[in-house]
């Protein structure tokens, strides 16, 4: 099949995928974006425990964790431009990239959403009866004192599933968007060079997931500064220690699969 | 265009037919998975000189790389590998004769390692070191105590990550429609392209995997109450 092996060739190729890295990126910053929306807006439901709104969230997630991404990426291209004529938006013009962007969005939103309830359900509740009784206000207990306990224990969950995305990604090339997959197989085939090209596309994938994994690792660390061991200066002021957020990390199932129903 | 309600259904029957075919990339994948996992968590956490190095680089390179990359590896690479092997050595054997499937159930097999490696790993690190002394000290050798001790409860531990990895392996099996299997994806795809009734023919697909991953989360909930039957504390 092909030319013969070429070690070479992989380095050359490198350049011409790296052109497409930025698709690639941006996929998942859009999506990031899209799915930070509607994960909130999915997990004020469930977590205010609003009743109908609440079985809907439930479904939504279910069914976005229930099917793979592949069949929702096919599902959304082909169904939401006649959805969204029911309502008078003409999609058919919209480029390729919007659907993509749209469906990895929705896809993440679900996940997002358990991430986001999970923790801040994770979040003792005696730090908001601390933070009242100290005579806060319903937000500022919520910005001071949920929020960034809440952001801190979200980091690591947040982390996989940015690093799942960016593998999702590779499925873009169904539908005809350029990312780096799609990219690689044109390579391939235009210099029936399949090998070196899926070589060369893999430890490209290594070194951005790596990458991202050591940046978030950093924001995770940078949060968690109040976990850490104690610094002389705070020893004072500690009644008890707290258990390790990692535990509490460890039993959020955010993972990818799972259907919850 | 409306949508026909009644192509639902025809493509629901349709994609019946692909449901084995799914499966069975996903059982052999898993099971295949399982294995390589369990020898790789056991060589990483007995810190084995060359070959926990090699499992940790294994599992680092697959868990950074899309399942569609090492799909496509082993469908090119594979037989490149394998007619070169076949001709030093001077079998008859050609690349040609590996059935489509076959290169899903190499590249999801090697997939599923890695993430199951991962889940086993720190499942067994979960069990009390107590456990592994308590059962040295009644005589068991090591493998004895691995078998009939440690691993027992490592798997009840790990048993809703090891769901997710089979879930997650049976949504990435739709990718095998990328090497001509025709799985439910690509099932989807044929029956749509007959009469151009994408959306409806991908809602019934969506709607069988729906229905497999939640089936495969009851059975997990049923297996997981009974596995920890043993584990419900208090006296007698």
């Amino acid at each position: 099949m092909g030319a013969p092996f070429d070690f070479s060739f992989v380095f050359s190729f490198f350049p011409k995928l790296a052109s497409t890295l930025g698709i690639t990126l941006l996929i998942v910053a859009g999506s990031l974006v899209v799915g930070m929306i509607v994960g909130f807006l999915i997990a004020l439901p469930r977590l205010y425990r609003i009743p109908a709104l609440r079985t809907f969230s439930q479904v939504y997630v279910s069914f976005f964790r229930g099917t793979p991404i592949l069949i929702q990426l096919f599902l959304f291209y082909y169904g939401l431009p006649e959805i969204l004529k029911l309502i008078g938006i003409d999609m058919s013009k919209a480029p390729v990239l919007v659907f993509v962007i749209l469906t990895y969005g929705l896809h993440t939103g679900a996940f997002m959403s358990e991430m986001i309830r999970a923790s801040v359900m994770a979040v003792d509740r005696g730090q908001l009866e601390a933070a009242y009784a100290v005579g806060m206000t319903g937000r500022q207990a919520f910005t001071r004192i949920v929020l960034p306990q809440a952001l801190a224990i979200a980091v690591p969950v947040f982390s996989n599933l940015v690093i799942a995305l960016l593998k999702d990604t590779s499925l873009a090339f169904t539908l005809g968007v350029m990312e780096m997959t799609g990219k690689a197989q044109t390579l391939g085939s235009v210099t029936q060079h399949f090998i070196e090209s899926y070589i060369a596309l893999a430890l490209i994938y290594l070194v951005v997931s790596f990458t991202l994994e050591k940046v978030l690792k950093a924001m995770e660390v940078r949060l968690m500064r109040h976990e850490l061991p104690d610094t002389p200066a705070r020893t004072g002021f500690r009644i008890h220690k707290k258990g390790s957020y990692r535990r509490v990390v460890a039993g959020i199932g955010t993972e990818k699969g799972g259907a919850e129903l | 265009m409306k949508i026909d309600v009644t192509f639902i259904w025809t493509a629901f029957v349709h994609l019946l037919s692909a449901i084995p075919t799914t499966l069975l990339i996903t059982a052999v994948s898993v099971t295949v998975g399982f294995i390589i996992g369990l020898i790789g968590a056991v060589v990483r956490i007995y810190k084995v000189p060359v070959l926990s190095q090699i499992a940790t680089a294994y599992v680092t390179f697959i868990r950074g790389t899309p399942m569609l990359t090492h799909l496509l590896l082993i469908y090119f690479g594979l037989p490149v590998i394998v007619d070169a092997v076949s001709a030093a050595l001077g079998l008859g054997f050609k690349s040609s004769s590996i059935p489509m499937i076959g290169f899903a159930f190499i590249s999801f097999s090697i997939t599923a390692g890695a993430y199951m490696s991962e889940v086993i790993r720190s499942g067994l690190l979960a069990v009390n070191r107590g456990q592994l002394e308590a059962a040295y000290s009644i005589g068991m050798t090591t493998p004895q105590a691995l078998r009939r001790i440690v691993l027992p409860q490592a798997l009840a531990v790990s048993l809703p990550n090891l769901s997710n990895s089979v879930i997650g392996m049976l949504h990435g099996s739709t990718l095998a429609f990328t090497v001509s299997v025709v799985d439910i994806n690509a099932k989807a795809q044929i029956v749509a392209s007959t009469n151009w009734k994408f959306f409806e023919a991908y809602l019934a697909a969506a709607a069988i995997f729906w229905g497999l991953t939640l089936l495969i989360e009851r059975l997990t909930a049923l297996l997981e109450k009974r596995i920890n039957l043993y584990n419900r504390g208090g006296v007698a």
